[in-house]
């Protein structure tokens, strides 16, 4: 039945709050008390007059049609595309930035003046970089992303830059994109909830041995090159294969941070099928691989001093490969991520392949395995609980003198995020987290691991 | 990114030498900083769930016959009110008629259920916590209650389509489905006086009055048989005309219905019987206004410049 009369008054005319912690409680409560529901990166929402919701569980995850608009180059497929329903003034960009403060912590660092290891702590008001992202269509099949980012005090690099050609053919199976661009990795660490220090990465997404002289960043970084992309009406079946060079998504030929070197082309392939659960909707998994070469010395010339490097010589072979699953309960989904990894001993032991002689006796190609549970509690689209454990553990050391716990990394971090403020002209989130991180056999004194954590308390917000 | 950002910072801050009594004020800080987050956590979690408006019921004083045909009528008129897709748009269209729906669990009542379903329908609003696509559906529910009332139950809810998460309506949904079914059923009153009065006064009246010219009694016994059936003629009039004054009084009873005055000071006239809708009109007191329908604390009203809304019983008070 209706709602009783007065069910719902509250009291007024409260005497005006005097001490610190007060005046933050009012302010919250202000945020709380006039909080709206909805979520995303408010570009898309502004274009088509759609709550936040309609795309994201919680920005910036996408929901199923938010993944489906995306294969779609950020097309509904209908006829709210036509430029006829869009707003003259609207321009497709958005801004992203994070004032927080945080709180750094690593364990057994060595200090030069005591020659000790100790437990070094630091804190304080901080800035993240600043994204810029702009993204769209410039015409019906035909979409773009370009988001340049900066970090404070750094100049603007280009996170991405694409073009992509959709629907070619008239098919959703062939969608061909240029550029600069995330892996098409369902599980996207551009799109997840944690950003502290510590927790701000999957591990296995950028994991390289203690050592290692590849230049592959992982698969977490963007990469420059060339994607042939598809998928089903509601985007359950996917597929991406990528050819790219090996630069690790640098700029100007550059190998392993060597400028202007770059001649060799790495793979990516992905695949992915959605199925549904009776009662607890799509479930996905998906399998996953990057194969790819790294360079191991380069040809140089010296002038004046000055040595150039000129071409990327013995690149030799790395891989990673492994399987993924999205699992859906309800409220709760839960991410569950597997790779094995493994470099060519010249690159696991960072030695150049003409030297053979170099390589440390009984060295072998470095592999491991690692991965990660995750999960999301939407208690409701304001306000979002995560947790992670992730783990990489070395299953074979460069060099078998290493301690085979080296590298090891064993890593949790809890934390949420609550949206007081979300239209599609603009989003706050108010993110706390915890994050922490055994690094094994690291210290540079003792071989002990050590551990880092993150504290992080701040404002995600974009407009 | 800065996710890059964040790693160069780490690595600078960790770098950086701390005196270690600092640790301490630190530790403490952290403390009290993760006492306050947890506190704001247990905060935000309390508040940021909407709840879910219970059903949409009413007692109408019409006949279940025509409620059902204006709920009907409602059902299949393709159009669900009170949600939408995209800003700037009233209702969602597409919608249709079925006698079934997966959405609500089977009714176990009495009563005639019918549903209106929208499939492929994205993020609607007015659906709590509405996310992703999936299909709307109403339900009607109409139950006779006898002596001339009944009773109309109205639901709606969203159903995502990949993760099955339902999403009831707050409750503006069903009051507009309401409004429309309302305009329905006065389209029906007013029809109904009209086709009363000219088929049961009218022609009557008209034949009456000609069958008194056209009498010329020829003998007296002839003459009895005709002053009879005039006398009969007579009697029908009368009551065909008792008859006109009742469905006149009825007419007058639905199309003016109950005057109220607003007693409280002010009075939010809100889009649907919820203290939490949101206010289409502000009220002063002694203003007039038309009382349309009742519900169990709250009327729905029609204000002079014609704004409709509900408001609560105890902000009203019958004109003396």
């Amino acid at each position: 039945m209706q709602e009783h009369p007065g069910g719902s008054e509250r009291e007024t005319g409260r005497s005006l709050p005097k001490s610190p912690v007060v005046l933050i409680l009012f302010f919250l409560f202000f945020m709380v008390s006039t909080s709206q529901p909805g979520q995303a990166i408010p570009a898309f929402a502004r274009k088509y007059g759609l709550p936040c919701s309609a795309c994201h569980i919680g920005w910036p995850i996408l929901n199923n049609f938010g993944l489906s608009f995306r294969d779609n180059g950020y097309q509904l497929g209908n006829d709210r595309d036509s430029p006829i329903y869009q707003n003259p003034a609207y321009f497709p960009i958005t801004f992203r930035v994070t004032p927080q403060w945080h709180l750094e912590s690593q364990t057994h660092v060595l200090v030069d003046q005591t020659n000790t290891e100790q437990t070094i702590t630091t804190h304080g008001f901080d800035l993240s970089g600043l994204d810029i992202w702009t993204a769209g269509t410039l015409y019906k099949n035909i979409s773009f992303q370009v988001l340049p980012s900066m970090a404070e005090g750094d100049a603007f690099h280009f996170e991405s830059a694409w073009v992509r050609f959709d629907n070619l053919l008239n098919s959703p199976w062939l969608n061909l994109k240029f550029g600069k661009f995330e892996m098409d990795n369902l599980l996207s660490e551009k799109r997840f909830l944690t950003l502290s220090s510590v927790g701000g990465s999957w591990y296995n997404y950028h994991f390289l041995p203690p050592g290692d002289s590849n230049g592959f960043g992982g698969i977490g970084d963007n990469q420059l090159g060339v994607e042939l992309a598809g998928h089903n009406s509601n985007s359950y079946s996917r597929y991406s294969i990528a050819l790219l060079s090996s630069v690790d998504g640098n700029p100007g030929l550059t190998s392993a941070g060597q400028g202007n070197t770059a001649r060799t082309y790495d793979v990516f392939a992905n695949l992915n099928q959605g199925f549904q659960v009776k009662s607890l909707g799509v479930q996905r998994v998906g399998v996953y691989g990057y194969f790819g070469q790294s360079p191991t010395y380069f040809l140089t010339q010296t002038v004046n001093g000055t040595t150039t490097n000129l071409q990327a010589r013995g690149n030799k072979s790395f891989s990673r490969v492994g399987a993924y699953g999205w699992w859906f309960f309800k409220d709760l989904d839960i991410e569950t991520f597997y790779m094995h990894g493994q470099d060519n001993a010249f690159l696991g032991n960072g030695k150049a392949a003409n030297d053979p002689g170099s390589l440390p006796a009984g060295a072998a190609g470095p592999s491991w395995n690692g991965g990660f549970v995750e999960a999301h509690y939407a208690y409701s689209p304001q306000l979002i609980f995560t947790g992670r454990y992730e783990l990489v553990h070395m299953s074979r050391q460069a060099d078998p003198t290493f301690p085979q716990n080296l590298g090891n990394v064993d890593s949790f971090t809890i934390g949420y995020r609550w949206y007081p403020i979300m239209f599609s002209r603009a989003g706050l989130a108010f993110h706390n987290e915890y994050a922490q991180a055994k690094m094994g056999n690291t210290s540079l004194l003792t071989n002990s691991d050590q551990i880092n954590r993150s504290v992080m308390v701040g404002f995600d917000f974009d407009y | 990114m800065q996710l890059r950002a964040i790693l160069m910072d780490r690595a600078v801050s960790t770098q950086a030498s701390t005196p270690r009594h600092r640790c301490l004020s630190t530790g403490s800080c952290a403390r009290n900083l993760c006492m306050v987050v947890l506190v704001l956590a247990g905060w935000c979690y309390a508040r940021t769930r909407e709840t879910a408006a219970p059903s949409f019921t009413i007692d109408l004083d019409k006949p279940v016959g025509q409620v059902l045909k204006a709920v009907e009528d409602v059902a299949r008129s393709g159009t669900i009110q009170g949600t939408f897709e995209y800003t700037g748009d009233q209702h969602l269209e597409g919608a249709h008629f079925d006698e079934n729906s997966r959405l609500f669990p089977t009714w176990p009542g009495n009563g005639k259920v019918f549903f209106k379903v929208r499939n492929k329908t994205l993020a609607p609003k007015h659906f709590i916590n509405s996310n992703d696509v999936g299909t709307v559906a109403v339900r009607y529910i109409v139950q006779d209650n006898s002596n001339n009332s009944t009773r109309l139950v109205i639901d709606a809810v969203f159903v995502e389509n990949a993760r099955h998460h339902g999403h009831p309506s707050d409750g503006y949904v069903e009051t507009c489905e309401f409004a429309e079914i309302g305009k329905r059923l006065n389209q029906f009153d007013q029809r109904e006086v009209l086709r009363a009065s000219g088929r049961e006064f009218s022609p009557t009246q008209e034949s009456s009055s000609q069958a008194e010219n056209a009498l010329e009694p020829t003998d007296s016994s002839a003459a009895a048989d005709i002053w009879r059936a005039i006398s009969g003629q007579k009697s029908q009039l009368a009551a065909d005309t008792a008859k006109l004054k009742q469905l006149e009084a009825q007419a007058h009873k639905i199309q003016a219905a109950e005057f109220v005055r607003i007693r409280a000071e002010r009075v939010e006239l809100r889009a649907s019987p919820y203290s939490h809708a949101r206010i289409v009109e502000s009220l002063k007191q002694g203003q007039e206004v038309t009382v349309l329908a009742k519900s169990a604390y709250w009327c729905r009203v029609r204000a002079e410049d014609g704004q409709e809304g509900w408001a609560q019983y105890s902000a009203l008070e019958v004109q003396p």
